[in-house]
């Protein structure tokens, strides 16, 4: 969820690339890649590689959420907001522990 | 650089052996730094640094290699990851721990590949009702035949709760791994078309 935080939050004309991904999410190129990879092949997100290449450096692969992966986030935050209703109903003095 | 001179001429031929001989090189070398910081190897300068770069970037080519012919490009976006927002980064212990991180992503992904490999069969028989139904169904049928087979007939009204426990265990299984697998069959033909 971290990384797709990442993903919906940035701005159409800048979007993340594997190294901001890292730098805010905080996870290791381990974690990260991985993921990206699992989110590709699920259809949640798409990416683009920088157009025009630059010269002095290697090209950037950039990620955007498609369509699906928006619907699929979107199903996901509410899950994610129902079950911590859940547990602060069920343990409403944990809550600040947890 | 003395143990390079050393590397038999065989070894030194190999293109891909040097580097990543050079690469483990550099690791050790950055390791005795950590370890006796009077010989820091910025300040000695006994590792240039573009020997320090190259050794990142074969890192990031074995990374790169061990991910697989499908995933070709993960060589050029993790060479960019590694040149960092202003392009040209130096190389720091950072980069050697992303550089490390590329080489368990290679690797997971090799795992990830292999899972779903793994899964294929499983997956045609969970996603075909007719196999689906033969997994349940045969060894039922098997069993049937067996208790028939030893105790005759009457051992059907004695023992046709083995067989059903066995059918109502498979077609859990069945069902669980649609769950897990997230398979749908394909719905069931109608038996009579509309008039």
């Amino acid at each position: 969820m971290d990384v797709l935080d990442v993903i919906t939050s940035s701005p159409a004309d800048n979007p993340p690339w594997g190294l901001r991904l890292c730098e805010v999410t905080g996870y290791g190129t381990g974690t990260i890649y991985p993921a990206l990879d699992r989110l590709l092949k699920a259809g949640w997100i798409t990416d683009q590689w920088e157009d025009p290449p630059p010269e002095d450096r290697p090209r950037r692969r950039f990620y955007e959420m498609t369509s699906t992966g928006r619907e699929q986030y979107a199903a996901g935050l509410r899950a994610r907001r129902s079950r911590r209703a859940a547990w602060r109903q069920f343990a409403p003095g944990a809550g600040g522990a947890v | 650089m003395l143990l390079l001179t050393t590397v038999p001429s065989a070894l030194a031929a190999d293109a891909l052996w040097l580097r990543f001989l050079l690469t483990l090189v550099f690791l050790l070398a950055k390791l005795l730094a950590r370890v006796r910081p009077h010989r820091r190897l910025n300040q000695t300068h006994r590792f240039p640094r573009q020997a320090a770069r190259l050794a990142i970037s074969s890192l990031t080519d074995l990374a790169a290699l061990l991910a697989g012919g499908r995933r070709q490009a993960l060589r050029e976006e993790w060479h960019a990851h590694l040149a960092g927002e202003s392009g040209h980064d130096p190389i720091t212990w950072r980069e050697v721990r992303q550089a490390l991180g590329f080489i368990a992503a290679a690797l997971q992904f090799r795992l990830a590949d292999a899972a779903d490999l793994a899964w294929r069969p499983a997956d045609a028989v969970l996603g075909s009702r007719i196999l689906s139904n033969l997994f349940v169904g045969g060894p039922v049928i098997v069993v049937l035949f067996a208790i028939v087979h030893h105790d005759g007939r009457f051992g059907l009204v004695t023992d046709i709760q083995d067989a059903g426990e066995l059918g109502a265990f498979l077609y859990g299984v069945i069902r669980a791994g649609r769950w897990w697998r997230a398979v749908k069959p394909p719905e069931p033909k109608a038996r009579r078309a509309k008039e």
